[in-house]
Protein backbone atom coordinates (compact mmCIF):
# COMPACT_ATOMS: atom_id res chain seq x y z
CA UNK A 1 0.00 0.00 0.00
CA UNK A 2 1.54 3.52 -0.98
CA UNK A 3 -0.50 6.54 0.96
CA UNK A 4 -0.25 10.08 -0.49
CA UNK A 5 0.69 11.65 2.86
CA UNK A 6 1.59 14.82 0.95
CA UNK A 7 0.57 15.68 -2.87
CA UNK A 8 2.65 17.45 -5.15
CA UNK A 9 1.71 19.86 -7.13
CA UNK A 10 1.45 17.46 -9.80
CA UNK A 11 1.36 13.85 -9.62
CA UNK A 12 -0.72 11.53 -11.97
CA UNK A 13 -0.73 7.88 -12.78
CA UNK A 14 1.30 6.81 -16.24
CA UNK A 15 1.86 3.89 -18.43
CA UNK A 16 2.98 3.33 -21.96
CA UNK A 17 -0.57 4.98 -22.82
CA UNK A 18 -3.67 4.02 -24.70
CA UNK A 19 -3.20 1.89 -28.19
CA UNK A 20 -6.04 1.19 -30.60
CA UNK A 21 -8.17 3.85 -29.13
CA UNK A 22 -6.82 6.57 -31.80
CA UNK A 23 -9.68 6.07 -34.20
CA UNK A 24 -12.27 6.96 -31.59
CA UNK A 25 -10.82 10.11 -30.64
CA UNK A 26 -8.84 9.04 -27.53
CA UNK A 27 -5.50 10.26 -27.10
CA UNK A 28 -2.12 7.99 -26.66
CA UNK A 29 -1.51 10.11 -23.25
CA UNK A 30 1.13 7.66 -20.82
CA UNK A 31 4.43 8.74 -19.40
CA UNK A 32 5.88 12.12 -20.66
CA UNK A 33 9.16 10.60 -20.33
CA UNK A 34 8.75 7.15 -21.97
CA UNK A 35 12.21 6.33 -22.04
CA UNK A 36 12.70 6.72 -18.02
CA UNK A 37 9.49 4.58 -17.52
CA UNK A 38 10.77 2.06 -19.48
CA UNK A 39 13.89 1.69 -17.93
CA UNK A 40 12.48 1.90 -14.40
CA UNK A 41 9.99 -0.92 -15.17
CA UNK A 42 12.97 -3.34 -16.91
CA UNK A 43 15.00 -2.29 -13.60
CA UNK A 44 12.45 -3.80 -11.39
CA UNK A 45 11.38 -7.16 -13.70
CA UNK A 46 8.08 -5.18 -14.42
CA UNK A 47 5.70 -5.38 -17.21
CA UNK A 48 7.23 -2.82 -19.76
CA UNK A 49 3.45 -1.56 -19.79
CA UNK A 50 3.65 -0.88 -15.91
CA UNK A 51 2.24 1.99 -14.39
CA UNK A 52 4.30 5.06 -11.95
CA UNK A 53 3.56 7.79 -10.13
CA UNK A 54 4.58 11.04 -12.90
CA UNK A 55 5.55 13.79 -10.22
CA UNK A 56 6.21 16.93 -10.91
CA UNK A 57 6.67 20.91 -9.97
CA UNK A 58 6.84 20.33 -6.13
CA UNK A 59 7.80 18.32 -3.21
CA UNK A 60 5.84 15.83 -1.48
CA UNK A 61 5.88 12.60 0.51
CA UNK A 62 4.72 9.30 -0.05
CA UNK A 63 4.25 6.49 3.01
CA UNK A 64 4.61 3.05 2.26
CA UNK A 65 2.40 0.45 4.13
CA UNK A 66 4.13 -2.47 3.72
CA UNK A 67 7.61 -4.31 2.18
CA UNK A 68 7.51 -2.49 -1.26
CA UNK A 69 10.40 -1.83 -3.52
CA UNK A 70 10.78 0.97 -5.72
CA UNK A 71 12.91 3.00 -7.74
CA UNK A 72 12.89 6.47 -9.18
CA UNK A 73 13.77 8.19 -12.46
CA UNK A 74 13.41 11.16 -15.07
CA UNK A 75 13.89 14.14 -13.70
CA UNK A 76 17.14 14.82 -10.99
CA UNK A 77 15.27 15.28 -7.68
CA UNK A 78 15.89 15.74 -3.88
CA UNK A 79 15.10 12.41 -2.55
CA UNK A 80 15.04 10.80 0.75
CA UNK A 81 13.89 7.43 2.35
CA UNK A 82 13.86 7.45 6.26
CA UNK A 83 15.99 10.49 5.93
CA UNK A 84 18.25 8.58 3.89
CA UNK A 85 19.24 10.45 0.21
CA UNK A 86 17.58 8.36 -2.53
CA UNK A 87 19.50 7.44 -5.77
CA UNK A 88 17.95 7.40 -8.93
CA UNK A 89 17.68 4.56 -11.01
CA UNK A 90 18.68 2.46 -7.78
CA UNK A 91 16.04 -0.16 -6.35
CA UNK A 92 14.91 0.58 -2.72
CA UNK A 93 13.48 -2.15 -0.22
CA UNK A 94 10.97 0.13 1.53
CA UNK A 95 9.35 -1.33 4.90
CA UNK A 96 6.18 -0.51 6.51
CA UNK A 97 6.06 3.18 7.67
CA UNK A 98 8.36 4.49 5.84
CA UNK A 99 8.04 7.42 4.14
CA UNK A 100 9.74 8.98 0.91
CA UNK A 101 10.16 12.42 0.44
CA UNK A 102 10.46 14.58 -2.80
CA UNK A 103 11.71 17.61 -1.05
CA UNK A 104 12.56 19.23 -4.79
CA UNK A 105 12.96 18.66 -8.42
CA UNK A 106 16.61 20.00 -9.28
CA UNK A 107 17.14 19.47 -13.13
CA UNK A 108 14.16 18.48 -15.66
CA UNK A 109 10.58 18.41 -14.88
CA UNK A 110 8.91 14.96 -14.71
CA UNK A 111 10.02 12.13 -11.93
CA UNK A 112 8.64 8.97 -12.39
CA UNK A 113 8.35 6.24 -8.53
CA UNK A 114 8.05 3.51 -9.97
CA UNK A 115 7.37 0.25 -7.82
CA UNK A 116 7.72 -3.38 -8.28
CA UNK A 117 4.42 -4.79 -9.49
CA UNK A 118 3.51 -1.43 -11.06
CA UNK A 119 0.86 1.48 -9.74
CA UNK A 120 -2.17 -0.66 -9.99
CA UNK A 121 -5.19 1.02 -11.07
CA UNK A 122 -8.94 0.52 -13.23
CA UNK A 123 -7.80 -0.09 -16.96
CA UNK A 124 -9.49 2.47 -18.30
CA UNK A 125 -9.76 1.44 -22.23
CA UNK A 126 -6.86 -1.19 -21.58
CA UNK A 127 -4.27 1.62 -20.12
CA UNK A 128 -3.87 2.73 -16.53
CA UNK A 129 -2.73 6.04 -17.45
CA UNK A 130 -4.56 9.44 -16.50
CA UNK A 131 -5.96 11.60 -19.49
CA UNK A 132 -6.61 14.75 -17.35
CA UNK A 133 -8.81 16.92 -20.19
CA UNK A 134 -11.52 14.50 -19.97
CA UNK A 135 -11.01 13.20 -16.22
CA UNK A 136 -10.09 8.93 -17.45
CA UNK A 137 -7.57 7.23 -16.29
CA UNK A 138 -5.90 6.91 -12.82
CA UNK A 139 -7.40 7.65 -9.49
CA UNK A 140 -10.68 9.34 -11.15
CA UNK A 141 -8.62 10.71 -14.03
CA UNK A 142 -7.41 13.44 -11.67
CA UNK A 143 -4.45 14.23 -10.12
CA UNK A 144 -3.00 12.62 -6.92
CA UNK A 145 -4.18 14.26 -4.06
CA UNK A 146 -3.15 13.66 0.16
CA UNK A 147 -4.89 10.82 1.40
CA UNK A 148 -4.99 8.90 -1.53
CA UNK A 149 -4.35 4.93 -0.98
CA UNK A 150 -2.71 3.07 -3.64
CA UNK A 151 -1.59 -0.60 -4.26
CA UNK A 152 1.40 -2.07 -6.41
CA UNK A 153 0.45 -5.04 -8.35
CA UNK A 154 1.84 -8.20 -7.27
CA UNK A 155 5.40 -8.48 -8.36
CA UNK A 156 6.57 -12.07 -9.17
CA UNK A 157 9.05 -13.27 -7.24
CA UNK A 158 11.69 -14.58 -9.99
CA UNK A 159 11.04 -10.91 -11.10
CA UNK A 160 12.43 -9.04 -7.94
CA UNK A 161 15.37 -7.06 -8.66
CA UNK A 162 18.63 -8.74 -7.62
CA UNK A 163 21.05 -6.21 -7.21
CA UNK A 164 21.25 -3.04 -5.05
CA UNK A 165 23.85 -1.20 -7.08
CA UNK A 166 22.77 1.85 -9.39
CA UNK A 167 22.23 1.34 -12.79
CA UNK A 168 25.17 1.85 -14.90
CA UNK A 169 24.87 5.52 -16.24
CA UNK A 170 25.30 4.61 -19.85
CA UNK A 171 22.44 2.97 -19.44
CA UNK A 172 20.20 5.49 -18.37
CA UNK A 173 18.11 7.50 -20.87
CA UNK A 174 19.79 10.82 -21.41
CA UNK A 175 18.44 13.86 -19.52
CA UNK A 176 20.54 16.93 -20.65
CA UNK A 177 20.46 16.82 -24.93
CA UNK A 178 20.06 20.07 -26.00
CA UNK A 179 19.31 18.64 -29.37
CA UNK A 180 16.34 17.15 -30.25
CA UNK A 181 15.77 15.34 -33.52
CA UNK A 182 12.80 15.41 -35.94
CA UNK A 183 11.52 13.44 -39.31
CA UNK A 184 10.71 16.25 -41.22
CA UNK A 185 7.44 15.82 -43.43
CA UNK A 186 8.91 17.51 -46.42
CA UNK A 187 12.43 15.55 -47.26
CA UNK A 188 12.86 17.94 -50.09
CA UNK A 189 14.00 20.18 -47.34
CA UNK A 190 11.32 23.27 -48.07
CA UNK A 191 9.45 23.79 -45.10
CA UNK A 192 11.87 22.50 -42.60
CA UNK A 193 12.94 24.40 -39.30
CA UNK A 194 16.38 24.57 -37.98
CA UNK A 195 17.80 26.30 -35.42
CA UNK A 196 17.31 27.32 -31.76
CA UNK A 197 14.06 27.53 -30.01
CA UNK A 198 13.35 28.24 -26.06
CA UNK A 199 10.41 26.42 -24.23
CA UNK A 200 7.38 28.71 -23.65
CA UNK A 201 6.34 28.69 -20.61
CA UNK A 202 2.59 27.40 -22.12
CA UNK A 203 3.94 24.30 -22.58
CA UNK A 204 1.61 21.08 -20.69
CA UNK A 205 1.22 17.45 -21.43
CA UNK A 206 -0.50 18.52 -24.43
CA UNK A 207 2.31 20.25 -26.42
CA UNK A 208 5.44 22.29 -25.61
CA UNK A 209 5.17 25.92 -27.43
CA UNK A 210 8.63 26.98 -29.10
CA UNK A 211 9.90 30.46 -29.00
CA UNK A 212 12.49 31.04 -31.85
CA UNK A 213 12.30 32.63 -36.10
CA UNK A 214 10.79 30.37 -38.26
CA UNK A 215 11.94 29.91 -41.29
CA UNK A 216 8.76 29.09 -43.06
CA UNK A 217 4.78 30.05 -43.08
CA UNK A 218 2.23 28.42 -40.26
CA UNK A 219 -1.15 28.25 -42.02
CA UNK A 220 -4.39 25.82 -41.45
CA UNK A 221 -4.88 22.59 -43.44
CA UNK A 222 -7.80 20.22 -44.01
CA UNK A 223 -7.09 18.35 -40.32
CA UNK A 224 -5.31 15.10 -40.68
CA UNK A 225 -3.73 12.91 -38.22
CA UNK A 226 -1.34 13.63 -35.35
CA UNK A 227 0.46 12.34 -32.65
CA UNK A 228 3.03 12.68 -29.86
CA UNK A 229 5.75 14.51 -31.42
CA UNK A 230 4.31 16.22 -33.89
CA UNK A 231 5.33 19.40 -35.00
CA UNK A 232 2.56 22.18 -36.14
CA UNK A 233 3.07 25.73 -37.20
CA UNK A 234 -0.08 27.95 -36.62
CA UNK A 235 -0.67 30.76 -38.86
CA UNK A 236 0.41 32.78 -35.71
CA UNK A 237 3.46 31.43 -36.55
CA UNK A 238 4.78 30.05 -33.04
CA UNK A 239 5.88 26.36 -33.28
CA UNK A 240 3.81 23.72 -31.29
CA UNK A 241 5.35 20.12 -30.18
CA UNK A 242 2.34 17.77 -29.21
CA UNK A 243 3.21 16.05 -26.49
CA UNK A 244 1.69 12.42 -24.75
CA UNK A 245 -1.62 14.12 -24.50
CA UNK A 246 -1.85 15.24 -28.38
CA UNK A 247 -5.10 15.20 -29.62
CA UNK A 248 -5.76 12.22 -32.40
CA UNK A 249 -6.69 15.09 -35.60
CA UNK A 250 -5.34 18.85 -35.92
CA UNK A 251 -5.32 21.56 -38.46
CA UNK A 252 -2.24 23.12 -38.04
CA UNK A 253 0.22 22.70 -41.19
CA UNK A 254 2.68 19.83 -40.17
CA UNK A 255 6.30 19.99 -40.27
CA UNK A 256 7.38 16.78 -39.35
CA UNK A 257 7.57 14.95 -35.66
CA UNK A 258 10.31 14.79 -33.01
CA UNK A 259 12.02 11.11 -32.86
CA UNK A 260 10.70 8.55 -30.27
CA UNK A 261 14.14 8.72 -29.10
CA UNK A 262 14.24 12.45 -28.40
CA UNK A 263 10.55 12.95 -27.34
CA UNK A 264 11.37 11.90 -23.40
CA UNK A 265 14.29 14.23 -23.86
CA UNK A 266 12.53 17.19 -24.87
CA UNK A 267 9.51 16.66 -22.06
CA UNK A 268 12.00 17.00 -19.40
CA UNK A 269 13.44 20.62 -20.66
CA UNK A 270 11.70 23.66 -18.54
CA UNK A 271 10.34 26.90 -19.75
CA UNK A 272 12.76 29.23 -21.15
CA UNK A 273 15.47 25.78 -21.82
CA UNK A 274 17.26 26.55 -24.55
CA UNK A 275 16.62 23.49 -27.48
CA UNK A 276 18.08 22.90 -31.34
CA UNK A 277 15.81 21.30 -33.76
CA UNK A 278 17.85 18.89 -36.02
CA UNK A 279 16.36 16.88 -39.24
CA UNK A 280 17.33 13.15 -39.31
CA UNK A 281 15.85 10.75 -42.13
CA UNK A 282 12.89 8.01 -40.82
CA UNK A 283 15.62 5.28 -40.91
CA UNK A 284 17.98 6.89 -39.51
CA UNK A 285 16.07 8.01 -35.97
CA UNK A 286 14.29 4.11 -36.30
CA UNK A 287 17.48 2.24 -36.03
CA UNK A 288 18.08 4.97 -32.79
CA UNK A 289 14.12 3.75 -31.84
CA UNK A 290 15.62 -0.33 -31.90
CA UNK A 291 18.67 0.63 -30.09
CA UNK A 292 16.90 2.24 -27.21
CA UNK A 293 14.58 -0.58 -27.21
CA UNK A 294 18.10 -2.91 -26.86
CA UNK A 295 19.43 -1.11 -23.84
CA UNK A 296 15.86 -1.82 -21.99
CA UNK A 297 16.80 -5.45 -22.73
CA UNK A 298 19.85 -5.01 -21.32
CA UNK A 299 18.27 -2.90 -18.40
CA UNK A 300 16.29 -5.80 -18.07
CA UNK A 301 19.25 -8.45 -17.92
CA UNK A 302 21.40 -6.60 -15.49
CA UNK A 303 18.80 -6.45 -13.18
CA UNK A 304 18.32 -9.98 -13.03
CA UNK A 305 22.24 -10.08 -12.00
CA UNK B 1 -9.36 11.31 -56.30
CA UNK B 2 -5.36 11.68 -56.72
CA UNK B 3 -2.78 9.03 -56.48
CA UNK B 4 -2.41 8.18 -52.30
CA UNK B 5 0.88 9.86 -51.36
CA UNK B 6 2.54 8.51 -48.38
CA UNK B 7 4.92 10.49 -46.17
CA UNK B 8 6.71 9.70 -42.60
CA UNK B 9 4.67 10.84 -39.71
CA UNK B 10 7.68 10.65 -37.34
CA UNK B 11 9.41 7.04 -36.81
CA UNK B 12 6.54 5.69 -35.64
CA UNK B 13 3.48 6.81 -37.79
CA UNK B 14 3.23 7.31 -41.85
CA UNK B 15 0.06 9.00 -43.24
CA UNK B 16 -1.87 8.56 -46.46
CA UNK B 17 -2.94 11.59 -48.33
CA UNK B 18 -5.87 10.77 -50.71
CA UNK B 19 -6.59 14.19 -51.77
CA UNK B 20 -6.86 17.47 -49.94
CA UNK B 21 -10.62 18.97 -48.77
CA UNK B 22 -13.56 18.46 -47.28
CA UNK B 23 -15.66 16.21 -49.44
CA UNK B 24 -18.35 13.05 -48.91
CA UNK B 25 -17.44 10.64 -50.88
CA UNK B 26 -13.53 11.31 -50.67
CA UNK B 27 -14.36 10.95 -46.83
CA UNK B 28 -15.81 7.45 -47.57
CA UNK B 29 -12.91 6.50 -49.85
CA UNK B 30 -10.78 7.49 -46.53
CA UNK B 31 -12.83 5.48 -44.36
CA UNK B 32 -12.90 2.14 -46.93
CA UNK B 33 -9.11 2.51 -47.31
CA UNK B 34 -8.41 2.49 -43.40
CA UNK B 35 -10.37 -0.16 -42.99
CA UNK B 36 -8.15 -2.14 -45.64
CA UNK B 37 -5.30 -1.15 -44.06
CA UNK B 38 -6.51 -2.56 -40.97
CA UNK B 39 -8.70 -5.78 -42.75
CA UNK B 40 -4.75 -6.55 -43.86
CA UNK B 41 -3.66 -6.78 -40.07
CA UNK B 42 -0.20 -5.47 -41.00
CA UNK B 43 2.22 -6.83 -37.74
CA UNK B 44 3.42 -3.67 -35.63
CA UNK B 45 0.11 -1.98 -36.72
CA UNK B 46 -1.38 -0.32 -33.87
CA UNK B 47 -3.92 2.26 -34.77
CA UNK B 48 -5.68 3.32 -38.20
CA UNK B 49 -7.01 6.82 -37.67
CA UNK B 50 -9.28 8.26 -40.69
CA UNK B 51 -9.66 11.86 -41.31
CA UNK B 52 -10.70 14.07 -43.94
CA UNK B 53 -8.57 13.05 -46.97
CA UNK B 54 -5.98 11.28 -45.36
CA UNK B 55 -5.22 8.83 -42.56
CA UNK B 56 -2.39 7.52 -40.62
CA UNK B 57 -0.84 4.40 -39.54
CA UNK B 58 0.96 3.99 -36.33
CA UNK B 59 3.53 1.17 -35.99
CA UNK B 60 6.38 0.06 -33.94
CA UNK B 61 9.25 0.64 -35.22
CA UNK B 62 11.18 -1.68 -33.42
CA UNK B 63 8.64 -4.51 -35.12
CA UNK B 64 8.64 -3.31 -38.35
CA UNK B 65 10.08 -0.41 -40.45
CA UNK B 66 8.65 2.46 -42.55
CA UNK B 67 9.91 1.13 -45.86
CA UNK B 68 7.98 -2.40 -44.74
CA UNK B 69 4.73 -0.48 -43.80
CA UNK B 70 4.23 1.83 -46.77
CA UNK B 71 4.90 -1.22 -48.87
CA UNK B 72 2.03 -3.04 -47.16
CA UNK B 73 0.14 -0.40 -46.46
CA UNK B 74 0.46 -0.12 -50.76
CA UNK B 75 -0.33 -3.59 -51.27
CA UNK B 76 -3.90 -3.19 -49.25
CA UNK B 77 -5.03 0.46 -51.14
CA UNK B 78 -4.57 -1.42 -53.83
CA UNK B 79 -6.72 -4.74 -52.91
CA UNK B 80 -10.50 -4.41 -54.88
CA UNK B 81 -12.18 -5.96 -51.95
CA UNK B 82 -11.96 -3.24 -49.56
CA UNK B 83 -14.61 -3.86 -47.20
CA UNK B 84 -17.64 -1.99 -46.95
CA UNK B 85 -18.58 0.88 -44.36
CA UNK B 86 -19.50 -0.23 -41.07
CA UNK B 87 -22.69 0.46 -39.73
CA UNK B 88 -25.48 1.85 -41.43
CA UNK B 89 -24.10 5.42 -42.89
CA UNK B 90 -26.70 8.14 -42.13
CA UNK B 91 -29.12 5.96 -40.26
CA UNK B 92 -28.25 7.77 -36.81
CA UNK B 93 -29.77 11.21 -36.11
CA UNK B 94 -28.83 13.12 -33.14
CA UNK B 95 -30.56 16.36 -32.23
CA UNK B 96 -28.40 18.40 -30.08
CA UNK B 97 -30.07 21.45 -28.37
CA UNK B 98 -27.55 24.46 -28.39
CA UNK B 99 -27.77 27.83 -25.97
CA UNK B 100 -26.40 30.17 -28.97
CA UNK B 101 -24.66 32.21 -26.67
CA UNK B 102 -20.41 31.40 -27.52
CA UNK B 103 -17.72 33.93 -26.27
CA UNK B 104 -17.18 34.76 -30.20
CA UNK B 105 -21.03 34.83 -31.50
CA UNK B 106 -20.83 38.51 -32.11
CA UNK B 107 -17.16 38.23 -33.84
CA UNK B 108 -18.50 35.78 -36.46
CA UNK B 109 -21.55 37.91 -36.78
CA UNK B 110 -19.23 41.20 -37.67
CA UNK B 111 -16.69 38.99 -39.42
CA UNK B 112 -19.57 37.16 -41.87
CA UNK B 113 -21.50 40.37 -41.83
CA UNK B 114 -25.07 38.72 -40.65
CA UNK B 115 -26.66 39.39 -37.44
CA UNK B 116 -26.94 37.04 -34.10
CA UNK B 117 -29.95 35.46 -35.45
CA UNK B 118 -28.78 35.05 -38.67
CA UNK B 119 -25.94 33.21 -37.55
CA UNK B 120 -28.26 31.13 -35.47
CA UNK B 121 -30.92 30.14 -38.23
CA UNK B 122 -27.87 29.45 -41.02
CA UNK B 123 -25.90 27.17 -38.44
CA UNK B 124 -29.06 25.32 -37.45
CA UNK B 125 -30.73 24.92 -40.66
CA UNK B 126 -28.35 22.15 -41.75
CA UNK B 127 -28.11 18.34 -41.13
CA UNK B 128 -24.54 17.85 -40.82
CA UNK B 129 -22.39 14.26 -41.38
CA UNK B 130 -20.15 13.33 -39.23
CA UNK B 131 -16.44 13.48 -41.65
CA UNK B 132 -14.11 12.28 -38.66
CA UNK B 133 -13.96 11.77 -34.93
CA UNK B 134 -11.00 12.52 -33.44
CA UNK B 135 -8.78 15.95 -31.65
CA UNK B 136 -9.75 14.87 -28.57
CA UNK B 137 -12.37 11.89 -27.12
CA UNK B 138 -15.93 12.56 -28.35
CA UNK B 139 -15.11 15.60 -30.85
CA UNK B 140 -16.64 15.10 -34.02
CA UNK B 141 -15.71 17.28 -36.96
CA UNK B 142 -19.30 18.02 -38.62
CA UNK B 143 -19.57 19.37 -42.01
CA UNK B 144 -20.42 20.64 -44.38
CA UNK B 145 -20.90 24.59 -43.07
CA UNK B 146 -22.68 27.10 -45.17
CA UNK B 147 -19.95 28.73 -46.88
CA UNK B 148 -21.20 32.27 -46.11
CA UNK B 149 -20.13 31.13 -41.68
CA UNK B 150 -17.09 30.43 -43.09
CA UNK B 151 -14.15 31.85 -40.94
CA UNK B 152 -10.75 30.82 -40.95
CA UNK B 153 -9.00 29.33 -37.26
CA UNK B 154 -8.21 31.83 -34.43
CA UNK B 155 -4.65 32.70 -35.05
CA UNK B 156 -3.85 31.77 -32.05
CA UNK B 157 -5.42 28.80 -30.48
CA UNK B 158 -7.29 29.44 -27.13
CA UNK B 159 -5.39 27.09 -24.17
CA UNK B 160 -8.78 26.34 -23.04
CA UNK B 161 -11.76 26.14 -23.88
CA UNK B 162 -14.92 25.23 -21.60
CA UNK B 163 -16.83 21.65 -22.61
CA UNK B 164 -20.08 21.73 -23.82
CA UNK B 165 -19.04 24.82 -26.47
CA UNK B 166 -20.47 24.63 -29.86
CA UNK B 167 -17.94 26.10 -32.63
CA UNK B 168 -17.15 26.56 -36.26
CA UNK B 169 -14.02 27.47 -38.46
CA UNK B 170 -14.40 27.55 -42.08
CA UNK B 171 -16.52 24.58 -43.09
CA UNK B 172 -16.38 22.43 -40.05
CA UNK B 173 -18.71 22.41 -36.72
CA UNK B 174 -18.67 20.78 -33.86
CA UNK B 175 -18.86 20.27 -30.37
CA UNK B 176 -15.98 20.52 -27.42
CA UNK B 177 -16.90 17.50 -25.31
CA UNK B 178 -14.50 18.46 -22.44
CA UNK B 179 -12.07 21.36 -21.70
CA UNK B 180 -9.36 21.38 -24.45
CA UNK B 181 -7.11 23.58 -26.10
CA UNK B 182 -8.83 25.24 -29.62
CA UNK B 183 -8.37 27.21 -32.60
CA UNK B 184 -12.45 27.62 -33.53
CA UNK B 185 -15.05 30.45 -32.71
CA UNK B 186 -17.15 29.65 -29.76
CA UNK B 187 -20.99 30.31 -30.75
CA UNK B 188 -22.91 28.35 -28.43
CA UNK B 189 -23.57 25.92 -25.38
CA UNK B 190 -24.51 22.54 -25.39
CA UNK B 191 -25.26 19.78 -22.01
CA UNK B 192 -25.20 17.14 -23.93
CA UNK B 193 -22.70 14.61 -22.84
CA UNK B 194 -20.46 13.57 -25.71
CA UNK B 195 -17.99 11.20 -24.34
CA UNK B 196 -18.11 9.11 -21.26
CA UNK B 197 -15.48 6.73 -20.90
CA UNK B 198 -17.84 4.48 -18.77
CA UNK B 199 -20.29 3.99 -21.34
CA UNK B 200 -20.09 1.04 -24.02
CA UNK B 201 -19.68 3.64 -26.45
CA UNK B 202 -18.07 6.36 -25.25
CA UNK B 203 -18.25 8.82 -28.16
CA UNK B 204 -21.60 9.82 -28.61
CA UNK B 205 -20.96 9.89 -32.43
CA UNK B 206 -19.48 7.89 -35.04
CA UNK B 207 -18.00 8.70 -38.48
CA UNK B 208 -21.56 8.83 -41.00
CA UNK B 209 -23.98 9.82 -38.03
CA UNK B 210 -26.34 12.73 -38.98
CA UNK B 211 -26.57 16.04 -36.41
CA UNK B 212 -29.18 18.74 -35.99
CA UNK B 213 -28.23 21.54 -33.77
CA UNK B 214 -31.55 22.65 -32.36
CA UNK B 215 -31.46 26.42 -30.92
CA UNK B 216 -32.46 26.95 -26.95
CA UNK B 217 -33.75 30.31 -25.96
Amino acid sequence: MIRVAKAPAYATIQDGGRRGFLANGVPRAGAMDQAALLSLNAMLGNDPRAAAIEWALTGGQLELAGSVVFAIGGADADVTLRDHPVEPYRAYRASAGDVLSVKAITRGRFLYVAFSGGVDSDLVMNSRSTYLPAGFGGVDGRRLKTGDTLSSGKPKARHLPQVSDSLPSEMRPPLDSDVIHYVPRDSAGTHQLSGQFSISPASDRTGFRLVGSVGTEGGSITSEPVCPGTIQLPPGGEPIVLMADAPTIGGYRILGAVTTADLGVLAQRMPGEVIRLEPVSVKSAQSQAVERAEVIERIREWALG
Amino acid sequence: MTDPVIAPLGDAALTVSLGDGIDEALSRSVVMNAQAISGAAIMGVTDVVPAYASLAVFYDPVIIGYDDVRQRVLAALAAPDAGPLSGGEGSVIHRIPVVYDGEDLDDVARRTGFSRNEVIAMHSAIEYRVFVTGFIPGFAYLGILDERLSVPRREVPRRRVPPGSVAIAERQTGVYPAASPGGWHLIGTTSVTMFDPMRDRPALLSVGDRVRFEPLE
